[in-house]
């Protein structure tokens, strides 16, 4: 009877060569293994040999692994990378934009470590076993998306597609940190990373503005301070939509919100804006990115999420906690006279300057005990330059020291009218202090209540 | 005259299966295992490829029944007689168990650590009757595709 000795000798021998070579391969050599904790991650963490004949220019292998804290006596989940499992074709191109694509695999790695270790604080009896089961549960999820990431982006490839798979694993990194409140306006919207803040008065109206420039896209929030009435708001939205060339679709709905719509395109950008009138304060949201390659439809969704995300909060309990943290010091000249010597402040005098915008504020706000306050965010001069703060109601003059940005300007309830008033805020400088009358710096409020109940929750500012 | 023997010996008898049992099957078992891992081993390696991108998948799927069915032709040729039912079975259960011993030290060898870890009583008795269902079952699909080729007249398995 035949046994084919030879030949089984030699199909053995030949197929364990070849895993031995495959794996030698995939080891690099027997390389030292290095697993890295999720960071930003450079070309040195990728120490493996890239295979041969792929199509692609990098890879990237990343996992979940869970471990003990003896000191916590806890499990604990993290992203790592494998150094000789990721590799890198030298000689490619676009060296930065293929890390960034690795690094964003590595960034879903993350999104599901951080899954693993809210399980594992929801279940503090649990036990290895039960993480084990849920990590592979987990893993299958994560490789599901690793793959919808790599299939949508065609690998990186589709660059509209590529920074919206940015900005979706960014938000699911940041979740409800991504959320930017402006506690002033109550403006809210989602930023997948931190965005830069800044503040303007232009003529005579305040203005707090974020943006972040990213995922090859531009994303703005403004709040603009000002009571606009609708007919002013519908006169600027068609004044701009007559200004605008290279509109696209405009709308306005001036049902409950007022809200104004306009998509352009200028310079070879699409710019999309929104402008929403609520209350005291206009939002405008603006969304721009390049319009000139055939794939636009990542940075559309990415503008649409963000305009989406918009929403306006109330953000009065905020300010009312602060003021009950605060101390409220005060000294109080009752009746001031046009010369008098003002206790605190070594002067007898000071020139009030015409009523202007000095800043961006929010209230008046009204606490229980009937308090009024209003938050102010000085622009033109820092509260840093400040040398002691006024509120003036009628003839009583309210003085306070500064107090860390922003300021805080209060009413005592009793202090309070039930009808329209008028305050006036204001501030003197640390460089005029040489002056015998220095100028004051204010902002005259008419404050009319919206209702005269008792419970004085609701006013408004004119 | 030779006695002639029942369907229920032809299929499931192992008289003659054990009678010939030698280290040739256990050679066939080691060497078709370990080209069965260095194939998918291959495909697994060349998976970033043009062609294994797409196709890697399948290719695995179908490479496994492929090797098996080799085991059966090299039965065949080598005992120059067909394999019955529980005899396919059995060098069925030697070929997966080559290659699984195979994979595990390939594993610790290169990885330091088990493929499939250590399975506890109860998952391994699980395992294990799922297995034997299993190859049980494929064994039955290739009982019918042993009855067809036999009716083509190429009687290879």
């Amino acid at each position: 009877m035949a046994h084919y000795l030879k030949t089984k000798a030699a199909v053995a021998t030949l197929s364990g060569s070849i895993i031995i070579i495959v794996m030698l391969l995939q080891t690099a050599f027997f390389a030292p293994v290095v697993y890295t904790r999720w960071q930003q991650l450079s070309w040195d963490d990728f120490d493996g040999i890239p295979p041969i004949f792929s199509r692609y220019a990098a890879a990237i292998s990343s996992f979940i692994e869970i471990e003990y804290d003896s000191t916590r006596s806890a499990y604990f989940a993290y992203a790592a990378q494998h150094n000789v499992g990721s590799w890198v074709k030298r000689d490619s191109t676009d060296q930065a934009y293929m890390l960034r694509h690795e690094q964003y695999h590595f960034n879903i790695t993350e999104i599901f470590a951080r899954q693993l270790n809210q399980y594992i604080r929801d279940n503090p009896e649990g036990t290895a076993r039960l993480f084990e089961l849920r990590l592979e549960s987990l893993a299958m999820d994560k490789n599901q998306m690793q793959k919808e990431y790599d299939s949508e982006t065609d690998h990186g490839t589709i660059t509209s597609i590529q920074s919206k798979w940015e900005f979706r694993i960014d938000s699911m990194l940041q979740l409800e940190r991504g959320f930017v409140t402006d506690l002033f306006s109550g403006a809210k919207a989602y930023f997948p990373s931190t965005p830069d803040s800044s503040k303007h008065i232009i003529r005579q109206t305040a203005a707090r503005a974020y943006s972040l420039s990213q995922y090859g896209m531009y994303f703005g929030l403004v709040s603009i301070q000002g009571a606009a009435t609708k007919s002013d708001f519908l006169s600027n939205a068609s004044g701009i939509l007559k200004k605008q060339t290279g509109v696209k679709t405009s709308s306005i709905d001036s049902v409950g919100d007022l809200r104004f719509w306009v998509i352009f395109d200028s310079a070879g950008f699409r710019n999309r804006k929104l402008w929403i009138k609520k209350d005291l304060y206009i939002y405008h949201l603006h969304t721009q990115y390049f319009n000139q390659s055939p794939d636009t439809l990542g940075y559309f969704e990415m503008s649409e999420s963000f305009m989406n995300s918009f929403s306006v909060t109330n953000t009065d309990s905020y300010w009312l906690t602060k003021l009950k943290a605060a101390t409220r010091e005060s000294t109080v000249i009752k009746a001031l006279k046009k010369k008098q010597l003002i206790p605190d402040m070594h002067y007898d005098c000071f020139v009030p300057q015409a009523s202007a915008a000095h800043g961006f504020y929010r209230g008046p706000l009204y606490s229980d005990d009937g308090s009024m306050l209003i938050a102010y965010d000085f622009i033109p001069h820092s509260d840093s330059l400040h040398s002691s703060h006024m509120l003036r109601l009628d003839d009583d003059l309210h003085i306070t020291k500064p107090l860390s940005s922003p300021q805080l300007y209060w009413l005592p309830g009793a202090r309070v009218p039930n009808a329209i008033y008028n305050i006036s805020i204001g501030y003197l400088l640390k460089q005029d202090s040489s002056k015998a009358c220095p100028p004051l710096y204010q902002h005259v409020l008419t404050v009319t209540p919206s209702s005269l109940s008792l419970s004085r929750k609701h006013f408004g500012v004119q | 005259m030779a006695k002639q023997k029942s369907l229920a010996e032809k299929v499931f008898g192992t008289r003659d299966f054990f009678r010939t049992l030698s280290f040739r099957e256990f050679a066939t078992a080691i060497a078709l295992a370990l080209l069965l891992i260095a194939i998918i081993f291959v495909i697994k390696y060349l998976g970033s490829s043009y062609w294994f991108e797409d196709h890697g998948e399948l290719a695995v799927l179908l490479v496994g029944p492929i090797v098996v069915l080799m085991n059966h032709v090299l039965y065949r040729m080598e005992h120059r007689r067909s394999n019955n039912y529980i005899g396919r079975n059995i060098i069925d259960y030697m070929f997966c168990l080559s290659g699984y011993l195979f994979t595990e030290f390939i594993s610790i060898i290169f990885n330091g650590q088990l493929i499939w870890g250590v399975p506890t009583v109860g998952g391994l008795i699980v395992g294990a009757i799922l297995f034997i269902v299993w190859i049980m079952i494929f064994e039955l699909l290739v009982a019918g595709l042993k009855r067809i080729l036999i009716k083509f007249g190429w009687p290879i398995i």
